[in-house]
């Protein structure tokens, strides 16, 4: 615990007499080149507990995991095992270079292909590509492998459809790759409507891009119907695998009718966000798409893995060498850990814990649409309303409570919207603490709004000016002026 | 399962509560039957930390992982890791947060990216940095979209035959859709890039101009005299310059200092490890004036309630969770916690540091290649200077490649694996390697 709260910078400190780094003394004949640098590094000079101190006490600003429930809806906010990051330090992981001869990497080829095995079976899509590094990564490669397809087959064609419910990468993926965004709005039940799509989908179509469970936490009941039509007229369809967490073991999409999806091994196979990345986006694709998956391919040839480069289809790389390793190994090290049983449950558990908090919190807040849900229940601000209190002001006095708020304001086809993902970490008594919270707001909400609306009052920072921030960006410090 | 807390009777209950006999029940209330799995999945039962360890030890022993007798660099690169980034990294304060939406409760994350932001504008001496990006490879390809946007009407990019051919290729792959054309410049017998040949190839069609430097060979190109040649030209293409070995820029004269628009690489050798290829760092920096255009998290300093410096993520309006199809790109995290290793990272090394363990790598390559052409057969193939790695040609390299792995040494890349000349190596060293290591490097090539 950090008891001061205030942290300035280590420029404030710095003094060209410390050092908090020795090096050995240069074992060979010293050479420079004859232009070297004159103009300044910029870098602070301090001591080892200067950076120590530092970096101790700002990490104390930060809520997560480890402390507390993180409800962020569709980011899966689960416990991250500690055996994963050990085995992740193993030097004969991380000392490993990608371009040493394959005879002298067997083992990481093995932890590559081991996965690949594991994440076809659970998404019943057979061949898998770890090579993208996020999300919305795996989703560009993907939608990239769709236009492939269609232009060996004549048409990369113009359009996608992308339903309402849809993550915001799924649009922004579309446009990346040339598709013109065709939106498709969600029936009154929350559902995308077989009709609609019928509508819309025709020869122009490359396809669909399906956030499953989508983003109100809701199993896309037609999902099969949907396939159908999409197929019927030569597309695709891409599932946004981001709340994959809810299906493990209940549900394939390879199944289902879905020709290529991504994974997000840092929400549903526990790899640490780390304040936002290194994630991982596998993509998992059916037998018509594999000619088109990025290379080298990782393949089991005689019980040997191998890398491939021969693929004349391929639509190329999307990053140098095999993609984030570490990453994808902490995700086996899970799935592993875990196994067919403890998948199944976890999703289960996942999905009880949200229905759980659905239950005990639909009478204090709106609900817009259903009774149950998947991983992740979706409430609205529209009573607190009545008293001018907003989802922002409700998440910010959560922190006086002492938990991470919600995702707010998304999906943004639900106004005020508050998305709550527990996951199935969470023990019980955690859960009620949080409804407790939750309860106790819409109280205050109705009986002191005023409270609420100026929260947080506890946490040491007060509301940050997001507005100022963005008018007149300041993007680096200012007291270290190196131009 | 030790990660589920909720089993047994405290799972029941909850299911009662909620009121549902079954999981099955509860599930079919949302999965409608035909998209329903019903066999077991065909993967193995849960595995105990002991056996994983051993398992996992096994397969992580059947790798080469010693960096001291391993010379491969192009574009991952193994250096010194003070002891104080893997302790300060792994505290769950970093590990175990998520992207900062909430400024009040992430100021830990929001203050080391505005450092990391700070750090890379100093070293490649340009006016906004961003937050990260997924790896140098997809930072390029990100660079050749950024000039896309501001010159959506032009076809040609210029790309140096010196440029690393997989930051190509994932350029390539991520610019296809928009027809660009990717007009390659060759490399003189300096192996620097023919900017001559640049020069001539320019026209009112060119949107951008690509160098890596140190570039793919590790020789220095000539970056004033790049800008020599856009300068007079009016609505030049944007020069883009790739810096895949982070720590030459502490020894050479920054980009930033040749009017260059876009540097942008990968900083994997500030304090993280090769991790046979990643997670890396990509980084992105610009000039103030296209900072609207450009991808990627950007933190900004701002102001609190109380008056008190605060930091929060901004320019968001460029992004795709409020622009959707609008956005600039569709990039929604940065590579928060390898940046941080990189922050910290250069926090310890400081200036002095910095400067010192760049001057070591200058010094161990040179001797290397020094003592590397005194062997019979082995010749530098290009003249240029060269920062940490340098290319030999040997006339049986297949043979001698073979030789120093019999001996224990990766002496470094063959270029065929990337298409280029078989007798060609990459040879790389870093601060990493004694004079004992490279003496028995340029033994180990010997005949």
């Amino acid at each position: 615990m950090a008891l001061i709260k205030e942290e300035g910078t280590l420029f404030e400190i710095e003094n060209p007499q410390k050092q908090a780094v020795k090096l050995p003394p240069i074992s060979v004949p010293f050479k420079r080149p004859t232009q070297f640098r004159e103009s300044a590094l910029g870098l602070p000079q301090v001591s080892e507990i200067d950076v120590i101190r530092h970096y101790t006490r700002l990490s104390n600003l930060n809520y997560n995991i480890d402390t507390g429930l993180y409800p962020l809806g569709s980011c899966t906010m689960k416990y991250n095992p500690k055996i994963n990051d050990e085995i992740a330090a193993l030097d004969g992981f991380k000392n490993t270079h990608p371009f040493q001869p394959a005879l002298l990497s067997k083992g990481a080829l093995e932890v590559l292909a081991r996965l690949q095995e594991l994440l076809a079976e659970l998404t019943g899509l057979p061949y898998v590509c770890l090579q993208p590094a996020a999300g919305a990564h795996g989703e560009f490669t993907g939608v990239k492998v769709i236009r492939a397809f269609l232009t060996k087959n004549g048409n990369p064609r113009k359009k996608m459809l992308i339903p309402d419910t849809a993550h915001g990468t799924n649009p922004a993926t579309s446009a990346l790759c040339q598709y013109e965004v065709v939106r498709v709005p969600n029936g009154p039940n929350g559902y995308l409507e077989v009709s609609d799509v019928e509508k819309l989908m025709d020869e122009n179509t490359a396809g669909i891009m399906i956030t499953n469970p989508n983003t109100l936490g809701l199993f896309e009941k037609n999902i099969v119907e949907v396939c159908k039509v999409i197929h019927s007229k030569g597309g695709l369809v891409y599932c946004d695998g981001a709340n994959f967490n809810a299906i493990m073991g209940w549900s394939k999409p390879g199944e289902v009718g879905v020709d290529v999806m991504h994974l997000n091994l840092h929400k549903t196979f526990s790899t640490p966000h780390g304040g936002g990345g290194p994630g991982a986006g596998p993509i998992a694709v059916n037998a018509q798409l594999e000619p088109f998956l990025p290379i080298p391919r990782i393949l089991k040839k005689n019980h040997e893995t191998v890398l491939s480069y021969n693929a004349p289809h391929s639509i190329g790389s999307v990053r140098l060498a095999y993609g984030n390793f570490l990453v994808l190994l902490r995700a086996l090290v899970y799935t592993l850990t875990m196994g067919r049983d403890g998948l199944k449950q976890a999703s289960s558990a996942a999905v009880l814990n949200a229905n759980y908090i659905l239950h005990h919190l639909k009478n204090y807040y709106y609900l817009p649409f259903g009774k149950t849900c998947m991983h992740e229940c979706v409430f609205t601000d529209k009573k607190q309303n009545e008293s001018g209190v907003k989802t922002i002001e409700i998440a910010k006095r959560l922190m006086d409570y002492g938990f991470h708020p919600p995702t707010i304001y998304f999906p943004l086809v639900v106004p005020g919207a508050m998305m709550i993902e527990p996951t199935e970490t969470e023990p019980k008594h955690e859960l009620d603490r949080f409804i407790e919270a939750m309860k106790s707001i819409s109280i205050e909400a109705k009986e002191k709004p005023a409270l609420v609306q100026n929260s947080p009052h506890t946490v040491f920072v007060k509301r940050v000016d997001e507005v100022s921030a963005a008018k007149k960006p300041v993007l680096r410090d200012g007291k270290k002026n190196i131009f | 399962m030790r990660y589920i807390p909720n089993t047994g009777q405290i799972f029941e209950s909850m299911l009662k509560e909620v009121g549902f006999q079954s999981t099955e029940e509860l599930f079919s209330t949302q999965i409608p039957k035909p998209a329903q799995f019903k066999g077991e999945l065909a993967l193995p039962l849960g595995a105990s930390e002991l056996e994983l360890r051993n398992y996992f030890k096994n397969l992580a022993d059947k790798n080469f992982s010693n960096p001291q007798k391993n010379f491969c660099g192009a574009g991952i690169y193994f250096h010194y890791v003070p002891s104080i980034v893997d302790n300060l990294s792994s505290r769950s304060e970093y590990l175990t947060c998520y992207t900062p939406y909430q400024a009040e409760i992430s100021q830990g994350t929001l203050r080391h990216i505005f450092e990391f932001q700070t750090y890379l504008s100093s070293l490649t001496k340009m006016e906004v940095a961003n937050a990260s990006l997924y790896d140098g490879s997809t930072a390029f390809a990100e660079a050749v979209l950024m000039a896309k946007r501001i010159y959506p009407q032009r076809k040609n990019v210029l790309i140096s035959k010196a440029l690393h051919p997989e930051y190509k290729k994932v350029a390539i792959t991520s610019t296809n859709q928009f027809g660009l054309e990717f007009l390659e410049i060759n490399t003189l017998s300096s192996g620097k890039t023919d900017l001559r040949a640049l020069s001539t190839a320019l026209d009112n069609d060119t949107l951008a101009v690509c160098l890596q430097s140190p570039n793919f060979f590790g020789v220095v190109e000539d970056l004033s005299e790049l800008s020599k040649i856009l300068k007079p030209i009016n609505l030049p293409p944007l020069s883009v310059v790739v810096i895949a070995e982070a720590m030459s820029l502490a020894l050479y004269e920054p980009p930033g200092s040749f009017d260059v628009d876009i540097v942008c690489g990968e900083t994997q050798s500030f304090g993280n490890y090769p991790g046979f290829g990643g997670p890396g760092v990509g980084f992105f920096t610009t000039k103030e004036k296209y900072v609207r255009n450009m991808p990627g998290r950007v933190v900004g300093q701002t102001l609190d309630g109380q008056g008190k410096i605060a930091f929060c993520l901004t320019l968001a309006t460029r992004e795709q969770h409020i622009r959707r199809e609008k956005a600039t790109s569709n990039i929604c995290t940065n590579q928060g916690w390898c940046a941080l290793r990189s922050t910290i990272y250069l926090s310890t090394m400081g200036s002095t540091g910095l400067r010192e363990a760049a001057e070591i790598c200058y010094s161990n390559a040179h001797y290397a290649a020094e003592k590397l052409c005194g062997v019979r057969n082995i010749k530098l193939a290009f003249a240029g200077d060269f920062f940490n790695e340098f290319v030999i040609e040997i006339s049986d390299l297949n043979n001698r490649f073979q030789n120093a792995l019999n001996k224990g040494i990766v002496p470094g890349i063959p270029l065929s694996r990337f298409g280029a000349n078989p007798n060609q190596l990459l040879v790389t060293t870093t601060e990493l390697h004694t004079k004992q290591n490279l003496d028995d490097l340029v033994e180990s090539l010997g005949e």
